[in-house]
């Protein structure tokens, strides 16, 4: 049973040991990393909190070619290094297994200099859970204070520390922490609002600011009624331009372009969006979540240029990605697939209020969304649900709460008619429909479908 | 495989209780996993993962907390059960009334499901040559992108509950999944489409799926669509709507909106709630025709188990019968919450999630007709067989489904003409109260279920006849 699981070993030994081991088997490449990671979470549904959550979890990854044939591998029982080393065999053996990948071109050869990015790790975070509590009690009393019955959501946090090292010289750690809060409220059923507060450090997360704004669109959306399907210009907010807008910017990825589910496909150094549209993708930002100082392979951090005033500039890269398209790495590793780390999208020159002002022609505010599918990603032909509140904006004004429409067009068609920007930039990551943290900005688009059901 | 971690699970149990919890289950659980990928007819990788951990809940002064971690030395158990009991107490003050679990028939038992061909005793090589041979057969087809994937998982558990329950399982399974997209050069058309096997059992599925011919027949189809297929015609229409479609249905518009968390808001910031609720039982929401069952017992399904993860004894739930709202899934929490039984739904995707309800398999159950029966007094519709797009809003009263290979109906018969990409795009009571008949023989498909924070992945079948009728569906 487990009294032999003594879990003396520390990640340092783990890694080291296990480098020296594949390494005698005379590998192209090995990367190992190792984490120790502590989370957090507090659920609450009608006001009240419904379950206090804690996860603690200690991993080591292997990621292992020989003869050009990939093998990976993620284990938990790092108890003695005779159980890492057993699984570390069948690794050895696995990858036999697999048939050289041929356009496999390697991981980055280091080693590197890293430039030190703060705002990667809040101490105060080790201590939080004395605080979280008052701190979703703020959100929740926030929103009740803005016209909300009840609210439902999550605060999460957490830290990890980790640490990766690859036979090309490239050792490092890395401490990390991050908070989510999330939280949506309600009048009734079909009248409710949404709020985010996201980052790693804590003196970023507010919960009354996002209480505020939950409250503020439920009670705004009091007494929507059905919208009529048609063409409208669309606000989107930045929780909405961060799924339907940033596909296309989340396309900008070899891999998805190779599979289909991208429209980007030949489009480098074609003019494809409008030309308010840049956007980058960008792991130095401070306080975005998925900030860091080098990828997995080791290579530093950057920002990439994806779109510039309309134009595909690129796409993201690891090593063995860019060999084959004939470029650099833009330190987006990702071991077989390149993984964004946070999108930023530029922003424009107005203010929110300016922006209902600029919607002279009937335009439909979209303040959340969900469930965006796609007919054929290699065209972006999509439809998604706009959720919480959504009104009408006639004349440069907020009109009347609506409801039950969804937007169903092309990802292409969205950037194409972006019209206008808001000034400003929040950093968006909520649940399934935007796992990748993307700074967004409001903004304006002509033309967008709306449907909505027959019977 | 054998197990390791029961000790700890059992001294957890003394721990808490000593610390004065009302309730604590424990659970251990084991995996073994292995996926294969191609794409593009290239090996990408070949991956697996041998993980394991430990996952507890506890109740205590009326709150509800959840712990998990994979180290199992004492002070690294002792230390995650103090933390997680600390914040919960802390949290009790945020709560108007305490959580309470129905009370369930204690259960004990041990129960493995067989594979004639085990992941386990099946070489990676076997498992890559089977992936390659699956993709060849379409390697010739004017397929430009593709993605194939194969993965087997043996998931262990050991479950101990303080009032009484024990159960262990052992659950082998194996996923399908592939994505293709079909291009037609002349046309400039364009058709994708996605395909998930998965069943609990071993490589013996394979020859089951007839998996190489399922698939270049799929490709071909796929093909002829961006070939060949019209535009649909505009107007009210009646649809025939195949087992992908009516399984989908019947999980997007009917599972998800039964389930009694989503009723009571615990899912509200995230997947929803429901359109249905607890005064809604007992009433007509559909026309007699429907008949929707919930069923974790059907053996080989993607989404089987003999226990659920709280220990409660599965069972088929009849969620709507004869256009009746009859029945939703619990677990015990809302179960107790509501003065209800649990109704054995309760699933946790692994050891550090908690178990919430969720569907397991779930279908349209058949009518009498037979095939080229449910056209006859048909003059104009479309039979759409599988779909590619769907969503449904987060009370699951609005959906949408895109055809993926659909046809004409005219004059009573099903025709070879191809429709392109026509749309059903209802209110749930509008779609439900639309269907008066199905055909007698029942498919399945599988997909992987979502729902949680974070995100659970819960396999699942969903199917129903090979044709559902439903009458006067504008098409815009």
């Amino acid at each position: 049973m487990d009294s032999e699981q003594t879990n003396t070993l520390t990640l340092d030994e783990i890694i080291d040991k296990s480098m020296q081991y594949l390494e005698k088997t005379n590998p192209d490449d090995i990367i190992v990393y190792g984490s120790d990671e502590i989370r957090f979470q507090l659920r609450f549904s009608k006001n009240d909190i419904i379950v206090s959550k804690r996860w603690a979890n200690v991993q080591a990854g292997f990621f292992y070619v020989k003869d050009k044939k990939i093998a990976t591998t993620d284990i938990s029982d790092i108890s003695s290094m005779e159980a890492v080393y057993k699984s570390l065999d069948e690794l050895i053996t696995f990858g036999k297994a697999i048939p050289p990948k041929d356009d496999y071109g390697g991981i980055a050869k280091g080693p590197f200099q890293y430039k030190k990015l703060s705002g990667l790790y809040d101490p105060d975070i080790v201590n939080f859970h004395e605080k979280a509590v008052d701190q979703v009690e703020e959100g929740l009393n926030a929103a009740i204070d803005h016209g909300a019955k009840h609210s439902a959501g999550i605060l999460v946090w957490g830290y990890s520390r980790s640490k990766i090292k690859t036979n090309n010289d490239v050792e490092f750690k890395t401490l990390n922490s991050s908070f989510e809060f999330l939280i949506r409220s309600f009048l009734e059923p079909t009248e409710s609002g949404q709020g985010l507060s996201v980052g790693r450090m804590l003196n970023s997360l507010n919960t009354q600011q996002a209480g505020q704004t939950a409250g503020e669109i439920a009670f705004q959306s009091k007494g929507g009624r059905k919208g009529e399907p048609g063409k409208y210009d669309a606000l989107l907010s930045p929780t909405v331009v961060a799924d339907i807008v940033g596909a296309t910017i989340r396309g900008a990825n070899p891999f998805s372009i190779d599979i289909g589910r991208s429209w980007l496909k030949d489009k480098i150094g074609d003019k494809v969006a409008s030309e308010k549209f840049t956007a980058y993708d960008d792991a130095t930002v401070p306080n975005g979540i998925r900030s860091r100082f080098a990828d997995i392979e080791g290579v530093p951090s950057q920002q990439t240029t994806l779109f510039e005033n309309g134009v595909l500039k690129g796409l993201i890269h690891n090593t063995s990605t860019a060999k084959k398209l004939g470029t650099t790495t833009t330190s987006n590793a990702g071991l077989i697939i390149p993984s964004n780390t946070n999108i930023l999208i530029e922003p424009g020159i107005f203010t929110f209020e300016e922006l209902i002002r600029e919607s002279k022609k009937p335009t439909i505010l979209v303040t959340s969304n969900w469930y965006t599918r796609t007919t054929n990603a290699a065209e972006g032909i999509f439809s998604t649900i706009p959720r919480d509140g959504m009104f009408l904006i006639e004349n440069g004004e907020i009109q009347r709460p609506i409801r039950e429409l969804r937007i169903t067009d092309t990802f292409p068609n969205l950037v194409k008619n972006i019209s206008a920007i808001q000034n400003k930039t929040r950093q968006i990551k909520w649940w399934l429909e935007v796992t990748i943290p993307t700074f967004a900005p409001a903004m304006l688009i002509e033309g967008v479908n709306f449907t909505t059901g027959t019977k | 495989m054998v197990l390791n971690g029961k000790d700890t699970c059992d001294k957890v149990i003394e721990l808490a209780l000593s610390q004065g919890v009302d309730y604590i289950e424990a659970r251990y659980e084991q995996y073994m996993n292995n996926q294969f990928i191609l794409k593009n007819g290239t090996p990408e990788l070949g991956a697996f993962d041998r993980t394991s951990g430990i996952g507890v809940r506890v109740l205590v002064e009326g709150a509800m907390g959840f712990t998990s971690f994979n180290v199992y030395t004492q002070d690294y158990v002792e230390n995650a059960v103090k933390q997680v009991l600390k914040l919960t107490r802390a949290s009790a003050r945020l709560r108007k009334q305490p959580i309470i679990f129905s009370e369930e028939k204690a259960s004990e038992g041990k129960y493995k499901v067989g594979a004639l061909k085990s992941p386990a005793d099946t070489s990676p090589e076997e498992k890559m040559d089977l992936l390659f041979t699956i993709d060849k057969s379409i390697s010739n087809l004017p397929i430009p992108f593709r993605i194939v994937m194969l993965m087997d998982t043996i998931r262990a558990i050991y479950l101990i509950t303080s009032d009484g329950s024990k159960i262990e399982s052992e659950i082998p399974s194996l996923n399908f999944f592939g994505i293709l997209t079909a291009v037609d050069p002349n046309r400039g058309a364009m058709e994708q489409a996605s395909y998930s096997k998965g069943a609990t059992g071993g490589y013996e599925w394979i020859d089951k799926w007839d998996l190489t011919n399922f698939l270049s027949t799929e490709a071909e189809i796929l093909s002829k669509v961006a070939a060949k297929a019209q535009e649909c015609p505009k107007g009210e229409l009646d649809f025939v709507v195949g087992p992908n479609v009516c399984g989908l249905i019947a999980h997007e518009n009917c599972g998800h909106p039964s389930e009694a968390d989503r009723i009571l808001g615990r899912e509200a910031a995230q997947a929803g709630e429901s359109y249905l609720n607890v005064d809604k039982l007992g009433e007509q929401i559909g026309s007699e025709y429907v008949t929707i069952i919930d069923d974790p017992t059907i053996s080989g399904s993607y989404g089987f188990y003999k226990f659920d993860s709280e220990g409660v004894k599965a069972r088929p739930r009849y969620l709507i019968k004869k256009g009746i709202f009859t029945e939703m899934l619990h677990n015990r929490e809302s179960a107790g919450f509501l003065g209800t039984s649990s109704t054995g739904a309760a699933r946790n995707s692994a050891y550090n999630r908690e178990p919430i309800p969720r569907m397991a398999n779930t279908y349209i159950s058949n009518g009498d007709f037979g095939f080229d029966e449910i056209f006859e007094d048909i003059k104009l519709g479309i039979y759409m067989k599988n779909f590619s797009e769907w969503n449904i809003d987060d009370r699951r009263f609005q959906s949408r489904y895109v055809g993926r290979e659909a046809y004409l109906i005219k004059d009573g018969e099903l025709s070879s003409t191809l429709i392109r990409r026509p749309v059903l795009e209802t209110t749930t009571p509008g779609l439900f109260s639309a269907i008066d008949g199905a055909t007698k023989i029942l498919e399945f498909d599988a997909a992987m279920c979502g729902k949680g924070d974070p995100m659970q992945g819960a396999p699942v079948w969903h199917g129903g006849p090979e044709g559902t009728r439903i009458r006067s569906i504008v098409v815009r």
